[in-house]
């Protein structure tokens, strides 16, 4: 390959002559579920803390009133309640990728918004991995490595498994294209 | 080879294929064989020092026998710690014995197999494509008899480092020749490898440029002005800190009232022999690192032949390591702030590798001490395909990046924190909080001001610092991963922060423009994407 011919076309997306930040695939909507019955079980277990610890302690809803605590624990409850509705769905909103010839991006953050790029022949190795609650959902999780670091350099949550195997694949044949130019790692032997 | 012996890449897997090119190397010694072979016996006395020097690495918990043994005897005591040390030094002699024995290498195409462990036995492959640095050490014992350890660093992790201990320096130098000459030629087309196996080991006719020798004076400069002069400072505070005891010593207390006998209570008396204890300190410490400095460094020569960097060095333990051109990641330039007032630079060869990661100490860092930036500039060319980049001008950050920090990081934080600490003071509560942005406002200030940017078609610098400066550059298509990230502030007004992940390190370049974090981005993804150069 060399310079001349290098396309970088737009894979899975309508056909864009320039890469857009703005053009993400969304995860799975059923990840937008998973998410939201974590947050939903963060809230309950938070309540049910709450009113475990206070029950313990023998205070009534009316004395807890009087005291002037009441106010506090009804005030974070709420608040706990407002992220769980809303957290999910601005986390999902926020979350997308995109693939493309020779590389591929991920966006996420609802606050601090950023977008990972990671170009396909830098891939040393790929993992698919998929959680409990992630089998419930039949979603999976893909991890990119790179190398020089411990943890995973990209990380796409909610992918159906058809989905993520799919990327996988095309992505380790993108890797190996070039091989030759970088023969360290892939078959070496521990 | 020459660098135009290049272009073609091939697997890894035909290259194995091809016919091993010389077995029996120049100086007649064996290095293709199907015997095991084994270092020289005086290796027993590099395993003996090394077994001594981890024993005082860990040193509280080696002496817990000893401790016990003293408790626990009384009468006998000293007897029984002659014994006691009459069976360490045996358990040691047979141990080095056993490890000598036990440590067997042999090379096998592209290769070095070895075996090694008394109590847990251990069989390691090595590839040759994975090994990272071949470096001799010579230290005073093996001297006289002409032995050298031989090191063969890894890209992957310490566990895969492997030393010799002990073999004479024409092997050495003959496993250095044939690893590289093998990788080089897994990486060349198969006509070039006939061709440099005809050639054989004439092919390495190009005589080595040299390119810099350091005198005491320079290396005493490096001393002065390195950084680990500091970190070594606050270990040192920190563990007199630690001593607690020592400071509610009687000996202390008579000691002050001593010296307040001779220069008087007085504030002033006191003030100054505090100021003058403190520079009899920085004077002892600054007297360390440059004798530190020198014993490591000693007659420092760096040469480059062949496609990779050579570097010898060292008063008492002579080290030779060679780093392949392929393999530097990034040239990272420091400039402490001591260095600045001496007009020098500090250079780092980085190559790949993991953050915080053990054992990695200064002997595996290519560190080039105490050069001029007229020098920094002809080398970054020479490693870089004659590209000057570091002639280019920096743009700077934007200076949201003060108030950001002055209001984010040290403004609110201090607010909150002092807000529990002033409630009953009313406004003047405020008064501390906002000190404290006034104080810290420089800093950022000087901060913002040391970063700085500039990219070309192929290369890219990036400077950071805060009294003191450093560079890195890089070429562009050994970037690994990139990273967009904005706050809502950022988002607002088109900045934002760009991570740039190296193999070796990672950059981060806050509050540039958006535009520019964008083209930085596409330029680098383009050259990953088309270059194939290898990266490592």
């Amino acid at each position: 390959m060399n310079q001349a011919d290098h396309t970088n076309n737009i894979l899975l997306s309508d056909d864009l002559p320039t890469p857009d930040d703005k053009r993400f695939e969304q995860l799975a909507p059923s990840y937008l579920k998973m998410v939201g019955l974590e947050w939903g079980c963060i809230f309950a277990v938070v309540i049910v803390i709450n009113v475990a610890v206070n029950m313990m302690a023998g205070n009534s809803f009316a004395t807890l009133m009087n005291e002037g605590v009441a106010p506090f624990l009804l005030g974070g409850s709420f608040i706990v309640l407002i992220l769980a509705l809303i957290m999910p769905g601005l986390m999902w909103k926020s979350q997308g990728y995109q693939l493309r010839d020779n590389d591929v991006h991920y966006k996420h953050g609802i606050i601090w918004r950023a977008v990972t790029s990671l170009p396909y022949v830098r891939v040393q190795h790929v993992e698919l991995e998929s959680g409990p609650v992630e089998r419930l959902f039949k979603l999976a999780t893909l991890k990119f490595y790179s190398a020089g670091g411990g943890s995973a350099d990209m990380k796409i949550p909610g992918l159906p498994f058809a989905t993520a195997s799919k990327i996988r694949a095309f992505v380790l044949k993108q890797a190996g294209a070039d091989d030759g130019s970088d023969p360290a790692g892939d078959n070496a032997d521990e | 080879m020459t660098a135009a012996t290049q272009p073609g890449t091939m697997p890894m897997s035909d290259a194995a294929a091809q016919p091993v090119a010389g077995k029996k190397t120049t100086s007649g010694l064996m290095l293709q064989s199907d015997k095991w072979q084994r270092i020289s016996p005086l290796s027993i006395l590099y395993y003996a020092l090394k077994f001594i020097m981890a024993a005082v690495r860990n040193g509280v918990q080696a002496l817990a026998p000893v401790a016990a043994v003293v408790a626990t005897t009384g009468e006998n005591r000293w007897l029984a710690l002659g014994a006691l040390a009459a069976v360490a030094a045996v358990g040691l002699l047979i141990g080095s014995i056993l490890s000598y024995l036990n440590f067997k290498f042999r090379i096998d195409h592209d290769a070095f197999l070895i075996r090694s462990g008394v109590l847990t036995r251990k069989r390691l492959t090595l590839g040759f494509d994975r090994i990272q640095n071949v470096a001799f050490r010579e230290p005073l014992y093996f001297r006289p008899f002409g032995l050298v350890i031989l090191t063969l660093e890894s890209a992957g992790s310490t566990s895969e480092e492997v030393n010799l201990a002990g073999i004479p320096r024409p092997l050495a130098q003959t496993i250095r020749q044939y690893v590289l000459d093998r990788k080089k030629t897994a990486t060349s087309s198969p006509n070039q490898m006939a061709e440099h196996q005809n050639t054989g080991a004439a092919a390495e006719a190009k005589p080595a440029a040299d390119l810099l020798r350091q005198p005491i004076g320079e290396l005493a400069r490096y001393g002065l002005s390195n950084n680990n002069i500091w970190v070594f400072a606050g270990i040192t505070a920190g563990a007199i800190g630690q001593l607690d005891e020592l400071w509610d010593s009687a000996f202390v207390e008579s000691l002050f009232s001593g010296v307040g006998d001779v220069v008087g209570t007085g504030i002033m008396a006191m003030t100054t022999l505090v100021v003058f204890m403190v520079l009899v300190g920085l004077f002892l410490l600054m007297g360390t690192s440059v004798l530190g400095a020198i014993i490591i460094n000693y007659k420092y020569h760096l040469t480059y032949q062949d496609e990779r960097y050579h570097r010898t060095r060292g008063l008492f333990e002579r080290q030779e390591t060679s780093v392949p051109e392929v393999k530097v990641q990034s040239l990272k330039i420091m400039q402490p702030i001591i260095a600045r007032l001496l007009g020098r630079f500090h250079l780092v060869f980085k190559q790949v590798g993991f953050e915080g990661k053990q054992n990695k100490g200064n002997q595996q860092k290519f560190i080039i001490p105490s050069v001029t930036w007229a020098f920094t500039g002809e080398l970054a060319k020479r490693l870089f395909n004659n590209n000057d980049i570091l002639g280019a001008r920096l743009s700077p950050i934007s200076t949201k990046f003060i108030t950001r920090h002055a209001v984010f990081s040290f403004g609110i934080p201090s607010l909150l924190i002092g807000g529990l600490w002033t409630i009953g003071m009313g406004w003047y509560g405020l008064v501390p909080p906002v000190a404290v942005v006034v104080v810290v406002w420089p800093f950022i200030a000087l901060r913002h001001r040391r970063y700085g940017f500039a990219i070309n078609d192929t290369h890219a610098v990036v400077r950071s610092g805060l009294l003191g400066r450093t560079y890195t550059v890089f070429p562009l298509f050994k970037v690994q991963t990139m990273e967009i990230r904005q706050s809502p502030g950022q988002y607002r007004s088109g900045f934002a922060d760009l991570k740039i992940k190296l193999a070796g390190q990672n950059l981060t370049i806050p509050y540039m423009p958006l535009n520019d974090a964008r083209a930085w981005r596409a330029a680098a993804m383009q050259q990953v994407e088309t270059s194939d150069t290898p990266w490592m």
